[in-house]
């Protein structure tokens, strides 16, 4: 199979899989589904993991053709960390929060990991598409996990689906874009990473979704 | 909460998006399932936080309605400038915003008579001229923080509001309430939003009317959020002495609600013996002293609630909540020792509603499969699996392609076949 296809397969199979797996990732009757979903993304990950010239590359690590770029990454990281605290504050929220618990570190980790699989993964296997297509298309697979994660919850919370999926297709086409002309991963995930503490740092304990 | 009468549930309507201000709330009360609007379980007179979701507001209006059966149905909330509309009609005035003046002056005294609650300012001359105006008894008022009953500059105003004689009162500061207390004679909703932590509990005895009684005992200052933040878990502990609220007075209590923002302490529930009207119990955030058993026989207690960072020796009371056979809705979000046999929760045949913790629910090797089949007409609500498995995807995928390529591409297929 020509790598061109097997990348743009492992970018669909995947997504699908993630897809399915929000989907019933709070119903228990769903579990075989889940597992499922899981699995297949799982496997599109480790298929294109085996197959690629270089592992790492896979997931976005590559280093900035200029060193003189690593300078941006504090500025990455205030942009979220600013977008956090803009969120909290239309939250009716303190825009800082007042102390750090331990979902801070939870909070980070499930950031981090949604940047290693769109911004990282997605969005490298789909180059070919070009950098802004690339960065859109991931955005919107991205979109689609976040909206099925709350389309059926086990409980009655519904969250307003427009602004979730505007929201969170404009933040992944920005740190798409982060990451496409930055030339590295470490630039979009320090911001994920700066936002989801300022927005979750605080809780005493983990929100339903988590 | 029950339904009053059969086909007296209350629905909002999503035609105007509307939900419940309370994320836990919404958990428990309102669920649309993919209808146009969601079925509430109300008893008449219930207040209602709610708030009129609008992705163009930053802010969305939140307001309190208290549910009247006469209020057609289902009912439609909408926004009409400084004010929210129930059927077209202003039942509810924000006079803190600042086209609130201008909007009276643009309306009819009949329209303005529909106007049911009022959000004060604390500005006192504005207010009085508000109350002045729109004014009558069984009136509800939410007073911000400005508005306290004990100080000189707002007495005045605090005068004018008891002397309407209100039917709901929302306080955010009730320093100086016990002593208006027994001039409210027909107040049934009282709500403390942020009664401070360690302060003797005001008597309630004095109110015979009252229905609904909602305290929140240091719920988190402003700008902490709507979540209890660390500096507030590390209060000391508080306590909400159930025997101090001389709960025995009060035969018409239906709804009771003690929320602490902190981790505190009910001492006892058996205070609660002779209410015999109660329909609703929620404790939240408060670690009881002795377990669930303690909680008197209630027989008309038809939703229970207990939000607990508690200990397992909470539930020892689990069977013995069986016997409240008119229970609809049981939430219980706490943590149970891991044998906790939730199966004797089947012989709750009316239970319509049931929370339970995430962990229970998570397991479908657990009670959870029997119980669905024991209580067919309840919905079980919990909380699964949760996006942090993304993490456990995504270490999956990496480590098996790691290993794959190691394998068949590099050394292990070497080692393999020399071998």
């Amino acid at each position: 199979m020509r790598s061109t296809t097997r990348d743009l397969l492992a970018a669909v199979g995947f997504s699908a899989g993630m897809v399915v797996f929000a989907l019933a990732a709070y119903r228990p009757e769903l579990l075989a589904l889940w597992i499922a979903g899981a699995a297949l993304a799982a496997t599109c990950l480790a298929v294109a993991m085996a197959k690629a010239d270089r592992p790492a590359a896979t997931l976005g690590f590559t280093r900035p053709g200029n060193n003189v770029l690593w300078l941006a990454l504090p500025i990455c990281a205030a942009l979220g960390a600013a977008a956090g605290a803009y969120y909290r504050t239309a939250q009716g929220r303190s825009p800082l929060p007042m102390g750090l618990t331990w979902f801070c570190l939870a909070s980070a980790a499930i950031g981090a990991a949604e940047e290693l699989a769109y911004r990282g993964f997605v969005q490298s296997q789909l180059w070919r598409l070009g950098p802004l297509l690339a960065c859109m298309v991931a955005a919107a697979a991205h979109t689609a996990y976040k909206c099925a994660l709350f389309a059926l919850p086990a409980g009655p919370q519904r969250p307003v689906f427009l602004s979730l999926a505007l929201g969170t297709f404009i933040g992944g086409t920005v740190f798409g874009l982060m990451r496409q002309y930055l030339k590295s991963i470490a630039f979009p995930l320090a911001a994920h990473v700066a936002f989801d503490v300022i927005v979750y740092g605080d809780l005493l304990s983990a929100p339903w979704w988590a | 909460m029950v339904l009053p009468e059969p086909g007296m549930d209350i629905r909002l309507s999503s035609d105007q998006p509307a939900r419940l201000a309370d994320a836990m709330e919404l958990i428990e009360r309102g669920y649309t399932e993919g209808k146009p609007y969601a079925d509430l379980l109300l008893m008449p007179g219930d207040l209602l936080p709610l708030s009129l979701m609008d992705s163009r507001l930053v802010h969305p209006p939140n307001f309190w309605y208290v549910y009247n059966t006469q209020d057609k149905q289902p009912l439609v909330f909408g926004m009409d400038g400084p004010a929210v509309s129930l059927d077209g009609k202003p039942v509810f005035l924000d006079t803190t915003d600042p086209n609130a003046a201008k909007w009276m002056d643009s309306h009819k005294p009949g329209e303005l008579a529909a106007i049911r609650g009022l959000r004060l300012s604390g500005d006192v001359d504005a207010d009085l001229a508000v109350i002045k105006r729109l004014g009558r008894p069984g009136m509800l008022f939410e007073c911000p923080k400005k508005i306290s009953f004990a100080r000189e500059e707002t007495r005045r105003l605090a005068e004018a509001i008891v002397n309407s004689d209100p039917g709901a009162l929302v306080l955010n500061d009730a320093d100086g309430i016990d002593l208006c207390l027994p001039r409210l004679k027909n107040l049934t909703q009282l709500v403390i939003q942020d009664w401070p932590s360690g302060r003797p509990l005001p008597s309630l005895r004095d109110v015979p009317r009252l229905k609904v009684f909602s305290l929140g005992i240091d719920k988190p200052r402003k700008n902490e959020g709507p979540l209890a933040s660390l500096p507030a878990a590390r209060q000391p502990t508080v306590h909400a002495d159930l025997a101090k609220l001389d709960l025995d007075k009060l035969p018409d209590l239906h709804s009771l609600f003690i929320e602490c923002g902190a981790p505190g302490t009910v001492n006892d529930l058996r205070p609660l013996k002779n209410l015999h009207q109660l329909r609703h119990l929620s404790i939240i955030n408060c670690v009881l002293h002795s377990n669930l058993a303690s909680l008197p026989l209630l027989g008309d207690l038809t939703s229970l609630e207990v939000v607990s960072p508690g200990t397992e020796r909470d539930f020892v009371g689990l069977e013995y909540l069986t016997r409240f056979t008119r229970l609809e809705k049981l939430s219980l979000f706490c943590e149970f020792p891991k044998k906790t046999n939730f199966r004797v929760l089947s012989k709750l045949a009316s239970l319509k509603i049931l929370v339970l913790p995430k962990d229970f629910v998570e397991n479908p090797e657990g009670d959870i499969t029997y119980l669905r089949k024991a209580l067919p007409n309840c919905r079980i609500y919990g909380i699964c699996v949760g996006s942090r498995w993304i993490i456990a995807i995504l270490a999956a995928g990496i480590a098996a392609g790691v290993a794959w390529r190691r394998f068949v591409r590099g050394r292990g297929l070497k080692r393999l076949v020399t071998a």
